[in-house]
């Protein structure tokens, strides 16, 4: 329940920045998606399973936010946090590079998919354009943004475990 | 097999089958599940419109020592230009009453006499980099449907009614990519054109021009305007002016780059044209 309400709480504060604040200060007119990279951080350093609920909260955030058809970032939000969750076991996963490292290439993977899914109706893919139009400059952002929240996610993964483990014990 | 329904996967693949209903259901425009949205639209919206208006404020200021410069030069060349506008107006006061004399004789009806002006503040943007939408202040509640067009206060065209919820509505602007409007050249031997929005120009708060008729001779400073052809936005709301025309492999094969009449970088209230008659005609635009 604390995790949930945790959890819900930076999605909501992350989803506001998001929608408001950020589209003031965007870098060769992107912004970086703070939603996506609280999904990948949260799936690398916790596991698979709150990744994909965090994507899944945050995705149908933006559904009921801005989704002209609903459900579909909620559903790709937990394919994110899924896929981003399955590497932890194979890697040092509190580790500042390795994130980023996951960040980069998830970060590319989630936008190059919504650029294709959006534009195969038309036929019209130009995907070297919209590569350096939005998804590298995003990504790079995203790189960035992912720093800063991995202090944050670590740390409270720690208080959930020290909770967890206290409760245990009585 | 009972280990099976509690598998992870077994959850995953629910949630999917779920969502892909949901999507299927909200597909459709005149979908019933919009009231979902409101669960969490509501609550977020006085919040929106303060984070909003507290980041426009914080942009204003470093705006002011940013473009201090560019100011002093702005208003030399703005004011060559006003006195070249004095000499116009009076010419175009002229042609304008001249003009609605001969609308009289004619009887010809004010296109935009069916609509009412709804005023609405922008509170919040789309969340990714890919479309350029954003959310106004107004809903169902005050009368606005999907597809209702958006203007400026300089009657400049915005864009649509992207869908709405009780005190909310999303607007696709003439800049997201996805849109697409049927445009009227206006100028002697003018045409009918496609506006549409571009990902590389977006940013700039620019967009296209497509399927110029060979026989207009575009040039830049040219106004293209809405034609009324799509059923979405009446006839005569000025869209933007061209300024600058491209051809990229032969004449029949060129678009121009046009600067739309709303500014979108410092779009802060907008208007939603709400039809006084509601007539459903298939439509065109999207």
């Amino acid at each position: 329940m604390r995790k949930f309400i945790f959890y819900f709480i930076f999605i909501l504060l992350f989803l506001l920045l998001q929608t408001t604040l950020l589209q003031y200060i965007t870098v060769y007119g992107v912004m970086p998606n703070l939603l996506i990279v609280f999904t990948i951080v949260t799936a690398l350093i916790r596991n698979s399973t709150e990744g994909a609920a965090v994507g899944l909260i945050s995705g149908m955030c933006m559904d009921m936010q801005f989704g002209s058809v609903k459900g579909f970032y909620a559903l790709l939000g937990l394919y994110l946090g899924i896929a981003a969750g399955s590497v932890n076991r194979r890697m040092y996963r509190e580790n500042l590079m390795v994130v980023i490292f996951f960040t980069f290439i998830y970060s590319v993977a989630y936008e190059s998919v919504i650029y294709i899914i959006n534009n195969i109706m038309s036929g019209d893919i130009r995907i070297i354009s919209a590569f350096t139009t939005v998804i590298l400059p995003e990504t790079l952002y995203n790189c960035a943004v992912s720093v800063l929240l991995f202090p944050l996610v670590s740390k409270a993964g720690k208080w959930f475990d020290a909770a967890t483990a206290k409760a245990r014990k009585y | 097999m009972p280990r099976f329904f509690k598998s992870k996967w077994f959850i995953v693949s629910l949630i999917t089958i779920a969502l892909l209903i949901v999507m299927g259901v909200t597909a459709s425009k005149s979908s019933k599940l919009n009231w979902v949205s409101d669960i969490l639209n509501v609550p977020l919206k006085p919040v929106q419109a303060f984070f909003s208006e507290a980041g426009r404020k914080i942009d204003d200021i470093f705006a002011h020592f940013r473009d201090i410069d560019a100011l002093i030069q702005e208003n030399e060349a703005l004011k060559a230009e006003i006195a070249e506008l004095k000499e116009k107006n009076r010419e175009y006061a002229e042609l304008k009453s001249k003009n609605e004399e001969l609308r009289r004789a004619l009887n010809l009806k004010d296109e935009f006499g069916d609509y009412s002006l709804v005023g609405a503040n922008i509170i919040a943007a789309e969340p990714g980099n890919w479309f350029h939408v954003f959310k106004v202040d107004v809903g169902e509640r005050d009368g606005i449907t999907v597809d209702s067009p958006v203007v400026t206060a300089g009657k400049g065209l915005v864009g649509r009614v992207m869908n709405t919820d009780s005190g909310t509505s999303n607007i696709q602007t003439i800049i997201d990519e996805e849109s697409a409007v049927s445009g009227w050249i206006a100028k002697y031997g003018g045409g009918h054109a496609i506006v549409k929005g571009d990902l590389q120009l977006k940013e700039k708060g620019l967009c296209k021009l497509v399927y110029i008729p060979v026989e207009v001779d575009i040039e830049a400073g040219d106004i293209i305007e809405t034609s009324g052809i799509g059923g979405i936005y009446p006839k005569g709301i000025v869209i933007g002016e061209v300024v600058e025309v491209r051809k990229t492999n032969s004449e029949l094969d060129r678009y121009a780059i046009i600067q739309p009449a709303a500014d979108f970088k410092s779009l802060e209230e907008v208007f939603i044209l709400k039809s006084e008659k509601n007539n459903d005609t298939g439509s065109a635009d999207k």
